[in-house]
């Protein structure tokens, strides 16, 4: 009796595991000594079956069910962060309206006269400073009394920070790549700022590109929403937020005009760097040009 | 925001659901306790969740395997830094840079095997794993031969396709 190609096909499984029968294996053998079709599938099959030998039944079934208690531990730790502190930044083009929340949690104060602008919460943060405009060099100092808002995660960011490759503070905008960011310093001529207790503006000469940024936290991820204006439908942008010690996040990316957007225009993403930690805000294009740099002062 | 929350948990899950299993496997060997290996597997994801950043252009799991094996590594440093021949042991299940790469290679097989349907992981269980012949296989499961023979032939395609698409070409 002669085999068909069919019949021996549905054996080179097991032929190719070693399972066959001896008496079913000689059949296949000969059947294969006159078939190149049947020994190319036998070779693809055995190709397969070495993978198997790279793993035992034990991890196969640790991947199918890897620990829920994880994800709960996960979603959880993020519910006893949420907080109900809110800050609300408006922040204006190419220049900055730095709007801190008028009658919410947050103050704005001029506290270093000459640079810095210092903002406070009065809870749970005594006075989490955050460093305004592309200044952030000279005022390294201050930064632990933002500490007592820090959620339990922020200890990951700073040793997360570590293992990245590149300086988070060499990534922040240049001024040469963004008009903005030299307006962006409260001692800046070109810009006006305008301090008002809850309220902190600014506008530059510019201001073609608009941009106004909202931040809130809850269970530790700050949600930002951006209102970017002057920028052509179909773009596709990037917001990036950068914090004090050097954090620095993609929050998202979004084509102007959009899905994303919400049905008031607003793009609304997440981003895990507590509001009283951000430094600032980049809208750049997804090929990196940069369109607007909203510093909080 | 509630939306916040939602996206949050969103991203958690998605990590979670597409790595947490290989990375749990990958881990758990390394650690060799599940309590450990659940808390690492935890921090890894968490730091992955916080910084989006690092994960673009690379490889997700691989950047994920070298977190948690890191965070391994400091483990057993904090802990054997006094009696160094613990140390020394406790180090040497520590795979070296180079087994990073064969380490993702074996849990993306692992997962690829995880993700074949029950009849088709059961019959390669059976005849692969157990050794067992056609005969001891059609017994065990209580199918036909034939079946236990076209099921491994179509166990392995589908293991073929599983492993292409993790970019594991046979």
């Amino acid at each position: 009796m002669t085999t068909t190609c069919d019949e021996v096909r549905m054996s080179l499984g097991v032929y190719a595991l070693g399972a066959l029968e001896p008496d079913e294996r000689t059949l296949v053998e000969t059947h294969l000594a006159g078939c190149a079709r049947c020994r190319a599938e036998l070779e693809e099959l055995t190709g397969v079956a070495t993978f198997l030998g790279k793993v035992s039944q034990a991890d196969v079934a640790q991947v199918a069910s890897p620990p829920g208690a994880v994800l709960d531990r996960l979603l959880s730790a993020g519910a006893r962060r949420r907080r109900t502190t809110r800050l609300m930044l408006s922040l204006a083009a190419s220049v900055l309206v730095v709007g801190l929340g008028g009658g919410t949690l947050w103050t704005v104060s001029q506290s270093q006269q000459d640079v810095g602008t210092a903002v406070s919460a009065p809870q749970p943060a005594a006075g989490a400073e955050t460093e305004a405009g592309q200044g952030a060099d000279a005022r390294s100092g201050g930064r632990e009394q933002g500490e007592t808002l820090r959620d339990p995660g922020s200890s990951q960011d700073d040793a997360q920070t570590k293992a990245a490759p590149s300086s988070p503070t060499s990534r922040r905008p240049l001024p040469s790549s963004s008009p903005s960011s030299t307006g962006a310093r409260p001692s800046d001529p070109e810009s006006q700022i305008m301090l008002a207790p809850s309220e902190v503006r600014a506008a530059d000469r510019r201001g073609a590109v608009r941009a106004v940024a909202t931040a809130s936290v809850a269970r530790g991820v700050t949600t930002v929403r951006v209102v970017l204006t002057g920028v052509a439908d179909g773009t596709r942008c990037r917001l990036r937020v950068f914090g004090d010690g050097g954090l620095r996040q993609t929050a998202g990316v979004w084509t102007v005009g959009g899905a994303a957007q919400d049905a008031s225009g607003a793009f609304v993403t997440t981003t895990t760097i507590p509001p009283e930690r951000i430094t600032s805000f980049e809208i750049a294009t997804a090929r990196g040009r940069v369109l607007i740099t909203l510093p909080v002062p | 925001m509630s939306q916040a929350g939602t996206a949050d948990e969103q991203l958690v899950r998605a990590l979670f659901d597409e790595h947490g299993g290989p990375l749990y496997g990958y881990v758990l060997r390394l650690t060799g306790d599940s309590g450990r290996a659940e808390d690492v597997v935890q921090e890894t994801l968490l730091r992955a969740w916080r910084h989006p950043d690092a994960l673009t252009g690379r490889s997700i799991r691989a950047w994920l395997f070298t977190v948690a094996r890191n965070l391994v590594v400091d483990q057993h440093r904090a802990r054997s830094s006094r009696p160094p021949e613990t140390g020394d042991e406790a180090l040497a299940v520590v795979p070296a840079e180079d087994e990073l790469e064969r380490a993702v290679e074996s849990w993306a097989v692992a997962e690829a095997l995880a993700a074949l349907r029950p009849e088709h992981r059961e019959v390669l269980a059976e005849v692969y794993y157990q050794g067992k012949s056609v005969r001891e296989a059609a017994d065990a499961l209580g199918i036909p031969a034939g079946t236990v023979k076209s099921r491994t032939y179509y166990a392995l395609r589908a293991l073929k396709l599983a492993l292409e698409e993790r970019g594991l070409a046979p």
